[in-house]
């Protein structure tokens, strides 16, 4: 696609191209964050992200300490609409595909438990990972093999590194258990 | 013509841009905790926004609202104990392993009280490779972009033999603590019985006496 007002026959001008570029890249940001917050008893604490129309957000939740280790947990769309609610869970992972541009809001709630305080783990990832460098995000030739066994390596490497996550969750979780009994 | 617009969204590209936010009032502390081996380097990206009821939505802070920003360590010392201004990033590398606690809280450094303002902090935390600068790597060593994948791979890789360390000194720990509790019980137990045999004992004693002194036997 030629930016407006290049002379036909010539090539588009580089910057115009790199704004192009940039415009793309900013449609749908990919970006994602992990985060363990302590939630006081008979609180709620809610997480709010602004997520493109058509792109898929996921969120994992466990509870990490306190109490039964259990939470509630809500998920609104920009219109109020709620498209998940759980209660009492200990953990949970949720995946949608936005229908509607806006905020999204995510809600934990400890309002039913009068004197335990817990501690919750989330991972929020939007859209899909970015390169590490944006203009290998947009290639225009196949990947070479070299190319592709890395980023074979490079997803099989994620998986052990989300299932070590996984590994120390459990581990503080019994940790704590074991010290309160 | 272009080149403001290039350089507006080049600006907007960098940062948190829109990563998640959370609501807060000012000196409302939002804490957050990492729990990570020594060496980490994490880097927080924020931007803090002003609701504006006005036009009911959140504009970007004035320069007089800061960000506070405290670290502790899993020894609670503090790691970084700093203001930062409305919008930025803050880093710390942690030296040694466990629970980090993040604490957050704004403060408006005029005493500028506005009613009940609601304000939002938009926050990336990364850690680890994600941490990397590869554009920086790339442009200072000349290297390919397969140079920069294998990095990336390398890194990954290293993060990982760290959090098994991490996993492996926790383990440490807690045979050490369940040794320790193991051989607290075993003499206490060993204490309680001598005293309550003891205990039989000069019972039977103060009884035959009793008995003795009442001439019933």
């Amino acid at each position: 696609m030629g930016p407006a007002g290049a002379r036909p026959g010539s090539p588009p001008s580089p910057p115009l191209l790199l704004l192009l570029l940039l415009l793309l890249l900013r449609a749908e940001r990919p970006r994602g964050a992990e985060l363990t917050f302590e939630l006081p008893d008979s609180a709620k604490q809610c997480f709010h992200e602004d997520v493109e129309r058509g792109a898929k957000f996921s969120l994992d939740y466990q509870v990490i300490t306190g109490g039964h280790y259990d939470v509630d947990c809500y998920v609104e769309d920009p219109l109020g609409k709620t498209i998940y609610r759980e209660t009492k869970k200990q953990y949970d992972s949720f995946t949608h595909r936005a229908e509607v541009k806006g905020v999204y809001q995510f809600c934990f709630s400890n309002e039913f438990s009068t004197f335990s305080h817990k501690t919750v783990y989330f991972d929020f990832q939007v859209g899909d990972e970015p390169p590490i460098l944006p203009d290998m995000g947009n290639r225009v030739t196949a990947l070479t093999q070299m190319e592709s066994a890395c980023v074979t390596i490079h997803e099989a490497l994620k998986t052990v590194i989300d299932s070590q996550t996984h590994y120390r969750l459990r581990e503080a979780q019994d940790r704590v258990r074991g010290r309160r009994s | 013509m272009a080149l403001p617009l290039l350089l507006g969204q080049l600006l907007a590209l960098m940062g948190p841009g829109d990563a998640f936010y959370l609501e807060v009032r000012e000196l409302e502390e939002k804490c957050f905790i990492q729990e990570i081996p020594d060496g980490t380097v994490v880097i927080g990206n924020y931007k803090t926004e002003l609701y504006d009821p006005a036009m009911e939505k959140y504009q970007p802070s004035p320069q007089w609202i800061n960000l506070f920003v405290f670290v502790k360590d899993p020894e609670n010392k503090n790691l970084l104990a700093r203001q930062y201004g409305p919008q930025g990033s803050f880093t710390f590398t942690s030296q040694s392993p466990g629970e980090h606690q993040i604490c957050l809280h704004l403060e408006s450094i005029r005493f500028a009280l506005f009613y009940d303002g609601k304000l939002a902090i938009h926050l990336d935390m990364q850690l680890g490779e994600r941490t990397n600068d590869y554009a920086e790597f790339a442009a200072k060593d000349k290297l390919t972009q397969l140079h920069l994948r294998v990095q990336q791979l390398v890194e990954q890789v290293e993060l990982i033999q760290k959090e098994q360390e991490y996993q492996r000194w926790r383990e440490e720990r807690f045979r050490q603590t369940s040794e320790s509790t193991n051989q607290r019980v075993l003499w206490w137990s060993i204490l309680q019985t001598f005293i309550l045999v003891a205990t039989g004992v000069w019972q039977m004693q103060h009884l035959k006496s009793f008995f003795k002194a009442k001439k019933l036997v």
